[in-house]
């Protein structure tokens, strides 16, 4: 069953639900709002990443119409946060115009934070492709797929035998931020009200 | 296809005021906590079905107190009223305020209640079977004052009083076309046996013994026959012819099969007509409840038969929701402080809720 992680500190309980594919966007909020008042909510925010290719203002847009049927004040424009009782967002990947994941943000904090490692996870990466084949390579292949690989090799000689979670968690990932990452730390404090 | 009930609306009875049951399904699940009124949305349909028949109307009482060990009284009718009915005592009482959408008869319905009263003369008993007039005194009752709005029939109201008197004594009216045939489950009616005799006696008279006892075949091959018999010459029970095991006192089938003998009793010749149960999963095994359910709704649907029904029961909502698939309504009754009184879901969406997230559902947090 998906049951959401939670955060919470002395201010604020965040939930967060990994959903797959747009479509999961607006069935798991229908069913968090069935089962939970909104106005027990303070906020509702997406994150949602660009690998696909579709332009982000389209996803966004095409998300947005989905949304409103369960949440009647969404913003205009991806990045932005709608004030009110219940403050809603969507922030797309990696900054709202560029298509992206996640990842490109992590690989900024890479360059600056192990900008000697970073060049070591690229170079193992590009040669370990080159000795895969067929299947093998299927994930690798995907738009997204060197830039996990990446960060995920890096993310295992920080915190051997740990997921790529707990290494963002401990070892400051997201501690020096590129304006990308500001633009999305500023999204999230909007969000939850800071 | 329209049902009996595409939606029913409650403006006011007992204690809810305005709330909506709309989009029902042909099997329709009311959840909620305890006293959330999922008894009582029951009890509304009932009288709505028949709202001329003094017997339903008494009949909702009974099913309520046989709860509590005691007998209906008149009194009790005002507690159907809202509550103002039951504070005041004077003369014209806040109106029970009804409304269907479907292929029930009656749009709209409307009832208020009287206090009446009338001069009675005391008998006392002077000697064997003989008595004296002694005196009068004022016996009250209780006259509902019933008006129901069906234009298919007529362009006029149908509106009749029912007199309700202590002595339980009183003419019904005649059926009105404005009637439809419903019929109530408690969760224990499968223990009250005079009912079932009373349901079998029917059957048997009737000519639709067939029916219940083809039904019951469907669930368990081996109930062969049921019979009324008097093994001590005094009182009638009923038994059932069971493979390998003979003539036995129904009381000797375990609670379920009890169960489902009063469901195949209720819903074998009730055609086009509504089924409540209340608490659906009483006596029920769990790993029954979809055996039984596949079996309740498929005899449902063969006649045409509209099912509003309560549970407290998660497992029973697993159960049915497979089994009524799409045809499915389920309505959350949520506290008379609650936004919402009644929330209505749709069944892809408790599939997904119930089966893919695992949530409880049954109560507003």
């Amino acid at each position: 069953m998906p049951v959401p992680y939670f955060y919470q500190n002395n201010d604020v309980s965040v939930a967060i639900h990994v959903v797959g594919g747009d479509g999961s966007f607006a069935d798991t909020l229908q069913e968090s709002l069935a089962v939970l008042p909104i106005t027990r909510l303070a906020a509702v925010g997406i994150l949602l990443d660009t690998d696909s290719e579709k332009a982000p203002s389209v996803r966004f847009d095409e998300l947005r119409a989905t949304l409103l049927a369960y949440i009647p004040v969404w913003p205009n424009q991806p990045g932005a946060v709608a004030d009110g009782p219940l403050r809603t967002g969507v922030f797309v990947l990696p900054d709202n115009t560029s298509h992206g994941t996640l990842e490109d943000l992590l690989l900024e904090s890479a360059a600056l934070s192990w900008p000697e490692t970073l060049p070591l996870a690229r170079d193992f990466v590009a040669n370990a492709q080159a000795t895969l084949t067929g299947a093998d390579l299927r994930e690798l292949r995907k738009p997204a797929g060197l830039n996990k690989a990446t960060v995920a090799c890096i993310g295992t000689l920080l915190r051997p035998g740990k997921s790529i979670q707990a290494s963002i968690d401990d070892n400051g990932w997201l501690a020096i931020h590129s304006p990308r990452q500001q633009n999305l730390q500023t999204f999230l404090n909007r969000l939850i009200g800071r | 296809m329209s049902n009996l009930f595409d939606s029913f609306r409650i403006g006011r009875f007992r204690g809810f005021r305005d709330v909506e049951f709309s989009e029902c399904g042909s099997t329709n699940l009311l959840i909620g906590a305890n006293n959330s009124g999922k008894s009582t949305v029951l009890e509304a349909l009932a009288i709505y079905c028949r709202p001329f028949d003094k017997r339903e109307w008494l009949a909702v009482l009974e099913r309520r107190e046989a709860r509590s060990g005691r007998g209906a009284r008149i009194d009790d009718l005002y507690w159907l009223f809202p509550r103002e009915a039951v504070l005041r005592a004077d003369a014209l009482l806040p109106a029970i305020s009804l409304a269907a959408t479907g292929l029930t008869p009656v749009e709209s319905l409307e009832a208020r209640a009287e206090r009446a009263s009338r001069l009675r003369t005391l008998q006392i008993e002077i000697g064997e079977g003989e008595f004296e007039d002694n005196g009068q005194f004022e016996e009250t009752g209780v006259d509902i004052n019933v008006a129901a709005t069906a234009s298919r029939f007529s362009s006029r109201p149908y509106s009749e009083t029912l007199n309700f008197w202590p002595d339980g004594n009183f003419t019904n009216t005649e059926a009105s076309p404005t009637y439809r045939e419903v019929r109530s489950l408690t969760p224990f009616s499968h223990r009250i046996e005079p009912l079932q005799l009373k349901r079998l006696t029917q059957a048997g008279t009737e000519g639709w013994k067939p029916e219940v006892l083809k039904l019951l075949g469907d669930i368990d091959p081996a109930i062969l026959d049921l019979e009324i018999l008097t093994p001590d010459g005094v009182s009638p029970s009923l038994h059932v012819n069971y493979a390998g095991l003979g003539l036995a006192p129904i009381s000797v089938l375990g609670d379920g099969l009890r169960r489902v003998v009063s469901i195949a009793l209720a819903v074998a010749n009730l055609k086009n007509g509504l089924l409540l149960i209340d608490e659906i999963e009483s006596a029920i095994h769990v790993s029954a409840l979809e055996t039984v359910f596949n079996w309740l709704t498929g005899a449902c649907r063969r006649n045409n038969v509209q099912l509003f029904a309560t549970t407290h029961s998660l497992e029973a909502l697993d159960a049915l929701l497979p089994t009524a698939g799409g045809e499915m309504a389920c309505f959350r009754l949520n506290r008379p402080n609650h936004p919402k009184r009644v929330e209505r879901f749709a069944p892809d969406l408790l599939r997904r809720l119930r089966f893919n997230r695992g949530l409880d559902v049954r109560q507003a947090p």
